[in-house]
């Protein structure tokens, strides 16, 4: 495994530092410390398509939080999404979560001995539920999982078929252009065909410690997360499970026009509280 | 990834406001033109199709050094988490990525923008005296963002009860905001006031966001070689259209300035058509290729 050279800086009045890399000269990986030895360390994996694309700016947020309360976090980008290099005809299940163990990889040869937690959402939360199950007693945080993999393909194909529909009415808000096509122009092919072959409960090979749910509503119908909340609780020691409304994204109309860096954000901070809290019980 | 293969370089550039972050896409013997790409807003490698991204990558193989850049609390930029408009464009952000092309050896920059990106790149475009040439991708036109949209009191009311518009008015600057929307839309609409005259004359007519014709004006009379691109299917195009502002319509006339007008088939903007985005992506690369060293 080789990184580029990195791009550092330091946020010294917040108590942080951020380093990015490109692994293999593929992978975008960035990883966030206190700048005293950090007491954990959070694996931060994150969605496909559209969920990226929202999710973003919060997982930057929610790492550099976690700095600040002397947690590091390892963040990346799968191959083929976001700023990593890469084609997604090639990527499929296995591919992503290799990327995740590989972040995991660089965080670790950076931070000995810290309790791990994992962290992850919607797609992304399957990916961390995977990784977690491979470090005994980890715990796990999760913003809208989801149940399956075959749930999460067929909700996107829903979604383009609706933006295909409205974008042949003049009238519809949504913007004009586009052509029909299937999900799999948003997803890695492989991933697609590989649909009905992971679930939560199959990934998670050797249980799960605690686990905190945050369910993000946003006129979407939340059947997907409860479904995934009642898997979880046969797989993990406990799970908490809390709602939050007006987060389908940090973005659109509806969510506030700024946030300072300081102000409150409700579904990180309490995601942060529980994962020092979780680390700092794994530490005992 | 081949030897020849651009690499991906990240690099922060510190400003006064705190950093802001960028990925230089390096060629393997740069020309001497650099390129500035900035992205739409909330879409810091372009959204789902990595529009920004692959537009970067494909300037690079045609041996352009091109750095994309996030704004101040997008990507990973310093900063809370911003909304930003059209009307308000980071053009600091964007010196900011120009002198980090620039003091990376480069004499003459070509600056890109995508949606908001084009117009920060129309706004900069005189704080840069390196500037070769300039390209804004489907711009915005009208203030605010660049939605015409006909405001009734009984939008109004059904609109204060969606819970989306609790969110904003838990801070000051949302409430801030309906109070002057409150403000303008009874002003306007009370059957005896003269602004609900002036209004009824104009409703279907949106308005050129006059800072978007400052910016056009200034590139036409600065001589600036700039390419304009929309698709077709683009509701901001349809925005110039129903404007029919003669002032715009004359700077963007074949030939009456410096400004190069372009319409492709198919959808540019909201990125959902890759067959349009990789048109766009060819179309751009070879007018820079023209204007530029190779």
């Amino acid at each position: 495994m080789t990184t580029t050279q990195a791009c550092t800086w330091t946020d010294a009045e917040r108590g942080f530092r951020e380093e990015i890399t490109f692994v293999d000269d593929a992978m975008f990986t960035v990883t966030v410390a206190p700048l005293d030895a950090p007491r954990g360390l959070t694996l931060i994996c994150p969605p496909l398509a559209d969920d990226l694309v929202r999710n973003y700016r919060r997982e930057v947020v929610l790492a550099r939080r976690l700095a600040r309360h002397g947690i590091a976090s390892q963040r990346f980008h799968y191959r083929s999404t976001g700023n990593s290099l890469g084609e997604s005809q090639h990527m499929g299940w296995p591919d992503l979560v290799d990327d995740a163990r590989a972040a995991l990889r660089v965080a670790s040869e950076k931070f000995d001995d810290v309790p791990l937690a994992c962290f992850g959402t919607r797609f992304g939360a399957l990916v961390a539920a995977t990784v977690a199950s491979e470090h005994v007693g980890t715990p796990a945080a999760f913003w809208d999982p989801i149940p399956t993999l075959a749930d999460f393909v067929r909700d996107v194909v829903r979604i383009e078929r609706l933006v295909a529909l409205s974008d042949r009415n003049p009238d519809a808000p949504s913007v004009a252009g586009g052509r029909t096509g299937l999900a799999t122009r948003r997803l890695p092919t492989p991933l697609v065909d590989e649909r009905d072959e992971h679930s939560i409960t199959s990934v998670v090979s050797g249980g799960l410690g605690n686990v905190y749910v945050a369910s993000i509503v946003e006129g979407l119908d939340a059947r997907g997360t409860n479904k995934a909340i009642d898997a979880l609780r046969d797989l993990a020691t406990n799970v908490e499970s809390v709602s939050f409304s007006y987060e389908g994204s940090w973005w659109p109309v509806g969510a506030p026009l700024r946030r300072g860096e300081d102000d409150p954000w409700p579904l990180i901070d309490q995601t942060v509280e529980w994962l020092v809290d979780a680390l700092g019980a794994a530490q005992q | 990834m081949m030897a020849t293969d651009p690499r991906e370089v990240p690099i922060a550039m510190p400003t006064p406001a705190g950093h802001r972050f960028g990925i230089l896409s390096e060629p393997a013997t740069p020309s001497s033109v650099g390129v500035l790409v900035l992205p739409a807003h909330g879409n810091a490698f372009g959204g789902r199709t990595r529009f920004v991204h692959r537009l970067s990558r494909r300037l690079a193989t045609s041996g352009f050094r091109t750095l994309r850049i996030d704004y101040e609390g997008t990507g990973e930029s310093a900063g809370g988490v911003s909304r930003l408009f059209a009307g308000s464009p980071a053009v600091d952000d964007a010196e900011a990525g120009a002198r980090a092309v620039i003091d990376r050896g480069h004499e003459r920059i070509v600056v890109i923008g995508y949606c908001y990106g084009a117009r920060v790149a129309m706004a900069v475009a005189e704080r840069i005296p390196e500037i070769l040439a300039v390209v804004v991708i489907s711009p915005p036109v009208l203030p605010k963002g660049g939605k015409a949209v006909k405001r009734t009191v009984t939008s109004l009311v059904r609109g204060a009860f969606e819970p989306a518009r609790w969110g904003a008015l838990r801070h000051r600057a949302g409430r801030r905001r309906y109070r002057s929307l409150v403000r303008r839309t009874f002003r306007n609409k009370l059957p005896w006031s003269r602004g609900r005259r002036k209004a009824m004359a104009n409703v279907r007519r949106p308005r050129i966001d006059p800072m978007f014709l400052n910016d056009l004006t200034g590139l036409s009379e600065r001589a600036t070689p700039t390419l304009m691109v929309y698709g077709e299917s683009d509701r901001l195009l349809g925005d110039i259209g129903r404007a029919a502002d003669p002032r715009v319509d004359s700077l963007l006339a074949a030939g009456a300035s410096s400004i190069e007008f372009r319409v492709i088939p198919g959808g540019i903007h909201g990125l959902r058509d890759e067959v349009a985005e990789d048109a766009v992506i060819e179309l751009v690369t070879t007018w820079v290729e023209q204007h530029g060293d190779t």
